[in-house]
């Protein structure tokens, strides 16, 4: 198959001008940040705010390590370290994720339809919006290590009534949202403009999976929407007195589930457009990609009853309706397992690899775009299992709201999404800016030291969990429980020092990260990059799977229908007995 | 559509390692006979619990080796469990009933499958079967306010001939 | 176990990284206009700051942040002219109870005893005063103990219940009207905040301070966006000394071979996907029926 997709279209006269003027050569391909100079602008912002984020949440997170092994406690008081927590849960997975995959999106749509987007003022009018949320929701909290101000958030993430944080808290992450939504509309937007100068194409691999995602997104944040706009906020104002607190779990969870797909999808799309090329080969197959984001589309939402699967109030019926949902939602996450190891597979063998495995070897390890999306491949695989326990209802009770848990997302969010953030954007950067990667040492073994640090903790995390240590905890010494803290492998001790020590890995890798990045951000753009954006064909193309598979309105539509069977009822018969009730007293923290 | 042969290979057997996966928790469910905590419990007014029967907490015995247990989660202890332990006999059955006074808390008796959120306004029931004699810490594992760290208590299973002799805490 | 530190941790930093002048001259509108921008948001990010909850206390010595977390604090409470004055010890009925004395905070007559009495609710409590002038020993959680001491001079005394002071159950007893010439306070627990020499009226941080505080913690972190975003356009304009960015020239010297569609069957892939299936097999079985299925679990 050698017609031209639209990913292969490249702008080139002989010789001619870009945008701002400059003259080249033809035989030069031009690089993102020529062809795309504003959407290449708000890229680089999106990214540097996303970045920024990331190294005060790792710093943050650093802290808590040491903290709650009890190593060091000198930093903050253990009242203060559930600010920290805070800050290090939104703005890592808040603002960190958000932002990136905004730059990240926007990438991908203009260059795989070939065209700016359709307004740029939209999209500085959403980033605008975004970062003014992230101001405000970061001064709420950060301000409650200043008691004086009279201003904090000591809400965690999940931010659960009745504890009730500053108006500006919910305002910010409410505008965070919103500017999110303007951000799709841009993708749309753009996407519109081309259909109508291309009728009968199928839609572009990489734009698919952004209309996707951003389908998926607006469904879910709805919940999250309404708890926050309709509710919270002006319960913060005091303008009601109460919320029910069942309720607005259900609506925080509504979203809480399928906001970690909208994480995923985004490293999926790494994974499957960009890293086959990265090893040297080509994506096995298109069509299996689409029916793997179709599937999420579908399915993300309806489950998110499994992360209350203890919560009393809610009918055992609709925690196995969420229990099943959820199994399902394990296929394509194995389907992806074997298209992505396939693709990779290709590009080893292109480089003479043989043998069974010992094409593994054959692979770009030195690499650290490469190196680094595969590592976050493998931890997702163990993440999975760790996932599929959460998920299985009734063994729930051995591991909520354990150590456990976090132990999964970190593997999870923590390294499928953060991993794979840093690999490509050792690929991307250079792109987007003009610049060649600086400190390419230092880049190679980043996600290695990430990925010996992410072992360590991770899996300390999870056999905690096990033997029973919470979760969201500052000092998780007990009398009584101590005693019950049984391990299955390994000593209580044990366990906390080599979470410290991975904690302190993850932190040291971060700052390499950081490193390169502020290097290659400040240094002088180039004549030539290293890099080249070129992505071949996939092994099997778009027109082998269903046009069926590009109807967007008809994913959305069945979408929202399960949406509505799994849903309707649990959230009528809340709302009925009291739309504020039952509920409890306001707790200010 | 095309797919190759390994990729419909390796679809069957996640649909079967699902079908699997799913298999053994409905045999939890049934089998085992594990029950979800769900809206049994009803709901309940958190301003005035000391109307309900959590007015006074503590362990009642309602038949031969079955007890209910009253307690009311509070920022930062569980009334009762913390200034002084619950105490039940071994061999019995017993169901617990937890709600908060305040905010949203957690339940669990450490090293068993006891776990349960506790959510002001809605009341968890809980029905265990305690066969040996243990002493158990309970956590609360949902992060309730700046002393959520120091929030514990203890549960002693008794042999049932200790019990009877001694009083139960009203 | 490490011991745990006292209410009075070190802040940390929360500032973004420092902003850099830039040098040029040349562009001063449009960053005058991105910082008018900025601080109109910061302006109007701090009004909505203002508009939350009031927490500021007013009467009463400047406690500094003593009562930081203290939630039944609700100013000095005037038990004045009485020669003995109870304080509950764990009061369930207010902000943060049990964990609290009741109330918080109080101002007696100098010669005054102040009787403690638990309550019963809490666990153990105990009285400690921060400068070692009273002490009623190791906590007890029992209702109806009492512990009494008689505050002679003017001052004020911090005391705290060590076992809750993180979740912050500490009180204060102000003697007379110190500041007036008497005895200096009860000496400090805390490392930050100034104890008050002013009788009634002084206020602490409140007001247009927080509107400040706000706008200035936000343009420090909108600082480095806002630099980068001038930077930039500097660039574009200067654009004479920029050269044009081309990619790599495509190369294919790590390619070996080339496999197309039908040549290739990925046996590698189906044979560590097999074995993650036989992993996942395993663990399921070893969580589910030894882990799971081995203690006591909620039946009903």
């Amino acid at each position: 198959m050698s017609t031209p997709t639209a990913d292969e279209t490249v702008t080139e006269t002989t010789t001619g001008e870009t945008a701002a003027g400059h003259s080249y050569d033809a035989s030069d391909r031009l690089a993102y940040v020529e062809r795309f100079p504003d959407a290449a602008l708000i890229v680089r912002l999106c990214f540097l705010v996303a970045f920024g984020a990331l190294g005060l949440g790792g710093l943050f997170g650093v802290i808590q390590a040491l903290h709650r092994t009890g190593i060091y406690r000198g930093v903050v008081s253990s009242a203060d370290y559930y600010t920290v927590l805070t800050g290090h849960g939104v703005l890592l997975a808040l603002v960190f994720t958000t932002f990136f995959i905004a730059g990240l999106f926007t990438w991908a749509v203009t260059r795989s339809m070939d065209r700016p987007l359709s307004s740029i003022r939209l999209a500085w009018a959403w980033f605008a919006l975004m970062l003014l949320g992230t101001l405000m929701a970061a001064v709420a909290i950060v301000a409650g290590f200043f008691p004086s101000l009279g201003i904090s958030a000591d809400v965690l993430f999940t931010f659960y009534p009745p504890l009730q944080a500053h108006p500006l808290f919910y305002t910010g992450a409410a505008l965070i949202i919103v500017g999110s939504w303007l951000a799709g509309a841009n993708y749309f937007l753009t996407y519109r403009e081309w259909r109508q100068e291309n009728p009968d194409a199928r839609i572009p691999l990489q734009t698919f999976m952004v209309l996707t995602t951003m389908l998926l997104w607006y469904l879910s944040t709805i919940g999250v929407a309404i708890e926050v706009v309709v509710f919270l906020i002006p319960w913060s104002l005091g303008l009601f007195e109460q919320v029910d607190p069942l309720t607005m779990r259900t609506l925080f969870w509504y979203f809480g589930h399928p906001v970690v797909y909208f994480w995923l999808l985004p490293a999926y799309l790494v994974w499957y457009t960009v890293l086959p090329k990265l090893a040297g080969g080509r994506l096995f197959s298109d069509a299996l990609a689409r029916i793997v984001f179709v599937l999420f589309l579908l399915l993300s939402t309806p489950t998110g009853f499994h992360h209350q699967y203890i919560d009393p109030g809610i009918p055992e019926g609709f925690k196995t309706v969420a229990m099943t949902n959820t199994m399902m939602l394990l296929l394509p996450s194995l389907l992806t397992a074997f298209t992505v190891v396939a693709s990779i597979e290709h590009g080893a063998r292109q480089r003479g690899g043989e043998g069974r495995l010992g094409w593994l070897r054959s692979l770009p390890w030195e690499k650290p775009a490469f190196s680094g999306c595969a590592l976050a491949g493998l931890m997702f695989a163990a993440g999975g299992f760790s996932g599929m326990i959460n998920a299985g209802m009734n063994i729930n009770y051995l591991i909520h709201n354990t150590l456990w848990v976090p132990g999964h997302f970190h593997l999870t969010v923590g390294t499928a999404f953060a991993l794979t953030v840093m690999a490509i954007a050792y690929w991307l950067v250079p792109q987007i800016t003009g610049k060649r990667l600086r400190n390419r040492s230092l880049a190679a073994v980043q996600p290695y030291v990430w990925f010996g640090g992410m072992v360590l903790m991770s899996n300390a995390m999870h056999r905690a969990g096990l033997a029973g240590i919470p979760r969201r905890t500052a000092e998780p010494e007990y009398n009584v429980a101590d005693a019950s803290f049984t391990g299955v492998v390994g000593g209580y001790q044990e366990m906390r020092i080599q979470i410290a020590i991975g904690g302190v890995l993850l932190f040291v890798s971060l700052l390499l990260f950081l490193v390169v990045m502020v290097n290659t951000w400040r240094s002088e753009k180039s004549e030539q990059l290293r890099v080249d954006s070129r992505i071949p064909d996939p092994l099997s193309g778009p027109e082998h799977g269903p046009r069926v598979l590009d109807n967007l309105r008809l994913w959305i539509a069945i979408a929202i229908v399960l949406v509505l069977l799994t849903y309707a009822i649990p959230v009528g018969s809340l709302l009925a007995d009291g739309v504020f009730a039952p509920g409890g007293p306001t707790v200010p923290v | 559509m095309e797919i190759h042969r390994f990729e419909r290979l390796w679809l069957a057997l996640s649909l079967l390692l699902i079908l699997g996966i799913t298999g053994t928790v409905v045999y939890g469910a049934t089998a085992e006979g594990i029950k979800m905590v769900d809206d049994s419990g009803g709901t309940i007014d958190a301003e005035n619990l000391q109307d309900t029967e959590f007015g006074d907490p503590g362990v009642r015995k309602v038949g031969e080796n079955r007890y209910d247990v009253y307690i009311v989660a509070h920022r930062f202890f569980f009334d009762p469990g913390t200034s002084q332990p619950i105490e039940i006999p071994a061999e019995s059955t017993v169901t617990f009933y937890v709600t908060s006074a305040d905010v949203v808390h957690g339940f669990q008796v450490a090293d068993t499958n006891v776990n349960t959120m506790v959510i002001p306004g809605q009341v968890a029931k809980l029905t265990v079967e305690f066969d040996n004699p243990d002493s158990y810490g309970i956590i609360c594992h949902e992060y309730c306010g700046s002393g959520h760290h120091s929030m514990e208590g203890e549960l002693d299973v008794v042999p049932k001939s200790e019990y009877n002799a001694t009083e139960a805490s009203a | 176990m490490n011991e745990r530190s006292d209410g009075r941790g070190r802040r940390s930093r929360q500032e973004g990284p420092p902003v850099k002048e830039t040098q040029n001259p040349t562009r001063p509108i449009s960053r005058r206009t991105t910082l008018k921008a900025v601080a109109g948001v910061a302006a109007s990010a701090g009004a909505l700051a203002t508009a939350g909850r009031a927490n500021a206390q007013a009467d009463g010595p400047d406690f500094g942040s003593w009562f930081e977390k203290t939630e039944n604090f609700d100013g000095v409470v005037d038990e004045t002219g009485q020669s003995e004055v109870t304080v509950a010890v764990g009061a369930p009925d207010v902000a943060g109870g049990p964990l609290a004395f009741e109330p918080a905070a109080i101002r007696v007559d100098p010669g005054t005893t102040i009787r403690w009495e638990w309550t019963g609710s809490g666990g153990p409590h105990n009285v400690v005063a921060t400068d070692g002038s009273f002490d009623s020993g190791d906590p007890v959680p029992t209702a109806e103990t009492t512990f009494d001491h008689t505050f002679e001079s003017e001052g004020v005394s911090r005391y705290l219940c060590e076992p809750h002071e993180t979740a912050g159950m500490k009180g204060a007893v102000v003697v007379g009207t110190p500041g007036s010439g008497g005895g200096g306070d009860g000496g400090s627990g805390d490392g930050s905040g100034q104890d008050g020499q002013a009788a009634d009226g002084s206020e602490p941080l409140s007001g247009p301070w927080d509107v400040v505080m706000t706008g200035l913690v936000m343009l420090m972190m909108a600082a480095p966006i806002v630099y980068h975003y001038n930077r930039d356009r500097v660039r574009q304009r200067a654009s004479s000394v920029v050269p044009t960015v081309t990619e790599a020239p495509q190369t294919d010297d790590e390619q070996v071979e080339t496999l197309g569609h039908d040549e290739f069957d990925p046996t590698g892939t189906l044979s560590l996907v097999l074995v993650y299936l036989a992993i996942l097999g395993v663990m399921w079985v070893f969580m589910y029926f030894v882990e799971f299925l081995g203690g006591p679990t909620v039946v009903g």
